[in-house]
């Protein structure tokens, strides 16, 4: 016989018995689950004290009560009395699902009419008195209902001798949530727990099996394995519906238990820690749920230092816990600097001579120079707006010269500038000093750029940082790439940059001479299609993807991914540029793997850019920035911008500024997160807490 | 058995094996090839490797792309899919971040006795000696011993075997596994990040225990230590999830990472960021074993369901995708890569694949055969690692020979050639016993290219002790042999413990398959599976059964008899169509090679009632009987037929009533032990035995009891 623990899994329907007749056809669809799993007949029990000790454990066992509702059902004295109470309370507390049916007009209580029914008060069964289909239908979606409630249900079965060792495990189960059909099983043989179990074996949706000193116990019973099987089976394919099985080996069990095959190892369950180990029960809960729920870590400790509820939290810069964190993650991974040309910090002072030109006064010029329209009225232009404009009024061809005429005009690195550059001149130094690592490969920084101008090859040959430069030319189709390497230092302001056998000393304030040998300094090409090349490749190799930056084994990669001022044909400004670009980026692969590479491996700063500035948005969906986000480092996405000022001379800034909490927020959307400091005071407390950590370390070390 | 013999780090090439990560000094070739895909693995989430077979794909991963992504702060998992995929992800990325502490110790103390330290010798100065032990590439070979071979030993994964079974975690054991103080040797992590990640698992025993001057005893003291082992198999069943998604599985493993990692924050002792890269090396197996076959044959039933593979696609999918649930966040994408190695003439089935990742196109590698140079790197530069050259004429012989379309080499060949080539010459040029280099005379007293690969497979059947073990190692062998030609995985018990077969004979032929690198054997998983070492052997293999075995009309029938006895099904057939047993042929061959096969009840029976039935003589009944006798005690037929009346053939039909009329009751469910009398009882016991097939072990269990019960 079933088991008389007290847990909730029958069925209890609840009715007048002046219904009986209504309720007759209903029977024979229950029939389905089973005589132990309804209860229904309450004709059958003496009326008197037994009677209701009997109705009360009918009760307490109830997972769901069908309510029939009529007039009669509302007047019985033992329904309104004792029943009705109960059942609310216990669904109340979700312990059970109510199901009630319409069986006749009546004045409904609120407490029932708030209920889900299966049948509308308007329309009760007496309505369709003379149409069993449409009756039969009530009942069915009752059925349904009824299995759908159970099926939450998680069938468990042991053998009689292991009850107290299951109660416990359950116990401490149903605290998380869970609730079991146990079936407790004396005799193996039985065949009426085996057509029981057989049956909720697949209308349950999950399974757990207890082992113990009876080893197999009922699973012993081919019919019940070859059924387990089949479900088992049936749950792989989950097209059909997910059901979870777990077998629970008892401390007692023999020790040459041998489990069907088929149960995969990780869902057979031990207790090497005992019944009530907090990791194992948390693995049964999840492994029954199919789902994981993280655990929260332990609170700390709740001492002095513990603030008092309601106290202001004290005082943190998110800004300061950044820079920790990439302060002990720098020195052994991946960086990537995305710079953009907002470097001179907007609204700060009025543009003086030497700094470089931003966005919006390069289109400014560029308008000016289309002598033709002078005197119109011009609206206000981004620069790749500008540039287009200016294309069709004269040339691409003159638009480039223009272009790179207005940016080689006599200007100084920015602060920004200098301080990526100390900032790569102390990691490089750092590694030189081989702290990091016995021989472990040293990680590469990787500088995007959308700047045309050769500030920031300046500043790292100021700062004698080796690197290698990368120019994206011809609008994606070509590399060109220079290397600056074994760069020496004779005497201040002195510097000697090699190539073979050939050494030329440079002056680092003669910045004419500079130039000129960062545009010639090394110089190699690689095109998308190199003519003659290709037919004696044996297989197909895309020269741009799979160049080998590798070969130069760099620790820093300039990247400028819209040309540069001293590549002829390389500068992409207008915005059909712009779309040729990404096209040709989307099409042929020309993004070298490496540099992607690179890019995935670390943290992501950027500098320079607004936020709707057109060249950000470019390289934030041609450079797969998407694919690194699914990488979290020590450290993560940060773009370095201060809100813009009121009064800036550029309107798109002004745009920003009216938007900025939206605007920030959609950075972040993106998995980038906006820190409102000025980028070289970011960059300059970086590398000053380098210094401080990893000196630190050197001296603890010694 | 040990999976790696010693001898395999005295030879600077693997012969037909694959390179392993402790031979990535010696892989050569492969450079560019290497870069471009660790940097599209790095740059995309997922990624398709593709070559034809026997490009070298897993020597690559192994040697090359594993330990590099490793170095560069990643958590390469490489998993073959096995019998069931899923579970092979759980457990190969367990052992990978996890690998058990008492096999971090059996590193520790092959390391210290290899470079002969004492426990009270410091890490710093076991990691100094083995540097030292540098790898003279290039060198003049007259400059003395080279120390490749006790390096590569020394990095050499470690098979896991649990010191006693309480140590033992819920994860099942998964044969070698490469602990962290390999890692540390091969420098593909440092000594502080080994530190960091016992503190981690361990706060209490190892926080902050590890530096450079912890002395080697102290080191193997804590991993010992019972508070360690703890902690450790606590930890591996929190993230062994018994849920059969790996979405979850991968989501725990984060969060608990993540919560370590957190923990260990501001001090030294900090879990890195983890990155796991998850390689599934052997795709294809997922098409050629998880396959629907409609008609199971018997010996198909361990195969793996096709819904496993169906299964695994979803479950891939689920790791790619991004949990749109999450409220709040934009993106829950996983920081998991993942790599599909795959051969060549499967990468069309790869749809389901592209479903969930459009731009596969994109992050797809496809590994050539090697170039003419590239091969010339391979034969060189391992034997220069060991101090011997070769002469330029036989290196381009070798290459002449073997390229194809006077462009291609393919590498297992060059590992073949020049592995016989080294066994030739180049161990005693090693070895400082002749002076010179490897010439092309060497490769000319081999019969050159064709005569070496020729003789590889020969040399080996040859070399077994008689022509029968030649004709049942090439019978196992064609069970590793797909009917497309390929190779095919299968159970080492399933290939051993073959119907009739001894399986002490069939190990013994295991073990020299094994040794003459023909097969491999790994365990995965708590069982070991064979396997061909490569698919070129294939065809030399089909060729010497087509000799062998077809040519031998006598074995033939044996096997033809074989097969005869193994489909016998002791039911309704045997009863009621008693003409239809063995004939007198195949009762001869079987006779004939009693002595090799081995007899369990269902063939001994099957023997007996074909004796009788055939009328064999008293003779031939008797021995069988008696072989009965002797295989179990409660089985003497011998004196079941002195109790039945009559005389000779018609008293031996009468035993037979008898068995048939029991297990024909027991059959229509008549019988309750209650009221059996105890010979009648021991007649169902017996039958059932004889039937046993594997699913009926719990039967035969309950007769015994009752059997017991009885008292018989």
């Amino acid at each position: 016989m079933s088991s008389s623990d007290s847990r909730r899994t029958k069925i209890f329907v609840s009715y007048s018995h002046k219904d009986s007749d209504w309720i007759e056809p209903f029977r024979d669809h229950l029939a389905l689950f089973g005589p132990d799993t309804v209860w229904i007949d309450k004709s059958s029990i003496d009326y008197g004290s037994r009677w209701e000790q009997e109705i009360e454990a009918g009760l307490a066992s109830a997972r769901v009560a069908v309510l029939m509702i009529s007039a009669s059902f509302l007047s019985s004295k033992f329904i309104k009395e004792k029943e009705l109470p109960y059942l609310l309370t216990a669904a109340e507390k979700e312990e059970l699902t109510l199901l009630p049916i319409y069986l006749r007009h009546c004045v409904t209580p609120r407490e029932i009419a708030e209920l889900q029914a299966i049948n509308e008060p308007e329309n009760p069964l007496a309505a369709f008195k003379d149409e069993p289909a449409k009756q039969d239908g009530v009942w069915v979606r009752t059925i349904e209902k009824i299995r759908e409630t159970l099926s939450k249900l998680i069938l468990v079965t042991a053998a009689s001798e292991d009850r107290e060792a299951v109660e416990q495990v359950l116990g401490k189960l149903e605290e998380a949530g869970l609730r079991f059909d146990l079936e407790i099983y004396r005799n193996a043989a039985d065949r009426e727990i085996h057509e029981r179990v057989l049956a909720k074996l697949s209308q349950r949706q999950a399974a757990l099996i207890f082992f113990g000193a009876r080893g197999l116990g009922l699973w012993e019973q081919e019919t019940l394995r070859q059924g387990l099987r089949s479900e088992f089976e049936k749950s792989l394919d989950r097209a059909g519906r997910s059901w979870r099985l777990l077998s629970a080996i008892l401390p007692e069990a023999p020790e040459d238990l041998r489990l069907p095959a088929f149960l995969p190892n990780n869902t057979r369950i031990r207790f090497p820690r005992g019944l009530a180990d907090a990791t194992t029960l948390r693995g049964i809960e999840a492994g029954l749920t199919g789902e994981w729920r993280p655990v929260s870590p332990p609170a700390p400790p709740q001492g002095d230092g513990a603030p008092q509820p309601g106290a202001p939290a004290p005082e943190h810069d998110p800004v300061d816990s950044e820079v920790d964190v990439l302060v002990r993650g720098l020195a052994t991974q991946n960086l990537t600097i995305f710079l953009g040309d907002e470097v001179v910090p907007a609204g700060e002072s009025e543009p003086s001579e030497r700094q470089p030109l931003r966005a919006w006064q390069l289109a400014r010029k560029l308008l000016d120079q289309l002598e033709d329209d002078k005197g119109l009225e011009r609206p206000p232009l981004s620069l790749d707006i500008a540039g287009a404009y200016f294309a069709a009024c004269k040339s691409e061809r003159s638009l480039d010269l223009s272009v790179r005429g207005f940016v080689s005009e006599d200007t100084e690195p920015t602060a920004t500038h200098e301080q990526i550059a100390r900032l790569l001149r102390t990691l490089h130094e750092l590694e030189r000093g081989d702290r990091f690592a016995r021989r472990g490969q040293s990680p590469v920084r990787l500088i995007v750029t959308t700047n045309i101008n050769l500030l920031m090859e300046r500043a790292l040959l100021r700062a004698r940082v080796p690197f290698v430069r990368l120019v994206q030319s011809e609008l994606g189709e070509k590399i060109v790439v220079n290397e600056y390497r074994e760069l020496t230092s004779p005497a201040e302001k002195q510097l000697i940059v090699r190539t073979g056998e050939e050494k030329i000393p440079l002056r680092l304030d003669d910045d004419e001479t500079l130039c000129q040998v960062i545009a010639d300094f090394g110089r190699r090409d690689f095109v998308y299609r190199a003519s003659g090349a290709a037919a004696t490749e044996d297989t197909y190799r895309n020269p741009l993807r799979s160049l080998p930056l590798e070969e130069f084994e760099p620790k820093v990669v300039l990247y400028k991914f819209h040309g540069s001022e001293d590549v002829e044909r390389s500068c992409a400004i207008s915005i059909d540029q712009h779309f040729r670009l990404i096209r040709t980026v989307l099409e042929k692969d020309v993004i070298p793997l490496k540099v992607t590479e690179y890019l995935s491996g670390g943290p992501v700063l950027l500098f320079g850019f607004g936020l709707l500035d057109s060249p950000f948005r470019v390289l934030l969906h041609t450079l797969p920035l998407a694919n690194a986000a699914a990488i979290d480092f020590d450290g993560g996405r940060y773009l370095l911008l201060l809100p813009p000022a009121e009064d800036d001379p550029d309107d798109f800034r002004r745009f920003e500024q009216r938007l900025w909490p939206k605007i920030k927020g959609q950075a972040e959307k993106l998995g980038i997160a906006v820190l409102e400091k000025p980028g070289d005071r970011f960059l300059a407390e970086l590398t000053d807490g380098l210094e401080a950590h990893w000196g630190r370390e050197d001296a603890g070390h010694a | 058995m040990p999976v790696t013999p010693e001898s395999r780090y005295e030879i600077p090439y693997p012969g037909p094996d694959s390179f392993r990560a402790e031979d990535a000094d010696l892989f050569f070739g492969r450079e560019r090839e290497a870069e471009q895909l660790i940097a599209m693995i790095l740059s995309a989430r997922c990624t398709l490797l593709h070559a034809q077979s026997g490009a070298g794909k897993t020597s690559l991963l192994n040697a090359v792309v594993i330990p590099r992504l490793e170095a560069r702060g990643h958590a390469p998992i490489r998993v073959l899919p096995q019998d069931d995929p899923m579970e092979a992800v759980r457990v190969a990325t367990l052992h990978r971040l996890l690998p058990p502490p008492w096999v971090e110790v059996a590193a520790l103390e092959r390391a210290r006795e290899g470079l002969g330290l004492r426990p009270h010798d410091t890490l710093d100065r076991l990691l100094r000696r083995f540097d030292e032990l540098t790898i003279a590439a290039g060198g003049d070979p007259r400059s003395g011993t080279t120390h490749a071979p006790i390096k590569r030993r020394l990095a050499s994964p470690v098979e896991d075997l649990a010191p006693a079974a309480e140590d033992r975690t819920v994860l099942p054991g998964f044969g070698a596994v490469m602990p962290y103080f390999c890692r540390v040797l091969r420098a593909s992590i440092e000594l502080a990040t080994y530190g960091a990640y016992l503190a981690g698992i361990s706060p209490e025993t190892m926080g902050g225990a590890i530096t450079v001057d912890t002395r080697l005893g102290r080191l193997r003291e804590l991993l010992e230590s019972p508070s360690f082992v703890a902690d450790y198999s606590e930890l591996v069943e929190a993230l062994y999830l018994p849920v059969t998604g790996l979405r979850p599985f991968f989501e725990n493993l984060f969060h608990v990472f993540a919560q370590r990692r957190q923990a260990g924050s501001g001090t030294r002792a900090r879990w890195r960021q983890l990155s796991p890269v998850l390689i599934i090396d052997q795709f294809e197996e997922l098409f050629t074993r998880f396959v629907d076959r409609r008609r199971q044959t018997s010996a198909d039933e361990a195969a793996p369901s096709w819904r496993l593979r169906w299964q695994f696609f979803r479950e891939l999918e689920s790791l790619y995708a991004d949990d749109d649930d999450e409220p709040g966040a934009v993106t829950r994408r996983l920081p998991i890569r993942l790599v599909i190695s795959i051969r060549n003439e499967f990468v069309a089935q790869l749809d389901p694949i592209r479903r969930f990742v459009p731009a596969l196109g994109r992050s797809t590698f496809h590994l050539g055969l090697l170039s003419k140079q590239e091969a010339a790197a391979a034969i060189r530069k391992p034997a220069q690692s060991y101090g011997v050259q070769y002469s330029d004429k036989c290196v381009k012989l070798i290459i002449d020979q073997l390229a194809r379309e006077e462009r291609y080499v393919e590498p297992p060949y060059v590992q073949i050639v020049c592995d016989r080539l080294w066994r030739q010459r180049g161990a005693e040029l090693a070895a400082g016993n002749a002076s010179g280099e490897i010439d092309i005379e060497d490769f000319g007293a081999l019969g050159e290219t064709e005569g070496i690969l020729d003789r590889f497979f020969q040399d080996f059947l040859h070399g077994l002790d008689s022509d029968d073990d030649r004709l049942e190692a090439l019978e196992m062998l064609e069970r590793l042999i797909t009917a497309s030609s390929t190779r095919n995985i299968v159970a080492r018990d399933e290939l051993t413990h073959a119907p009739f077969r001894r399986p002490e004979r069939r190990e013994a032929l295991l073990a020299q398959l094994q040794n003459g690198n023909v097969v491999r054997i790994e365990r995965r998983m708590g069982t070991h599976f064979v396997e061909i070492t490569h698919e070129f052997l294939i065809a030399s293999i089909q060729k010497a059964i087509r000799v062998e075995i077809t040519r031998d009309a006598r074995y033939r029938d044996f096997l033809a008899a074989l097969e005869g006895i193994a489909k016998l099904k002791l039911g309704r057939e045997l009863r009621e169509e008693r003409r239809k047993l063995l004939d007198q042929l195949t009762l001869e061959r079987l006779e004939e090679h009693e002595s090799r096969l081995r007899w369990g009840y269902l063939g001994t029976e099957s023997m007996l009632r074909s004796t009788i039935l055939a009328d064999s003589g008293e003779e031939a009944v008797r021995r069988w009987s008696r072989r009965i006798a002797a295989g179990d005690e409660m089985w003497d037929a011998e004196k079941l037929l002195e109790g039945l009346p009559g005389s000779g053939q018609q008293r031996r039909l009468l035993a037979l009533d008898e068995l048939d009329a029991v297990r024909a009751a027991e059959a229509a469910g008549r019988l309750s032990s209650e009221n059996l009398e105890p010979f009648q009882r021991e007649l169902v016991l017996r039958s059932l035995l004889v039937m046993a097939a594997d699913e009926d072990r719990d039967e035969v269990a309950r007769w015994t009891r009752e059997a017991v019960r009885f008292g018989t």
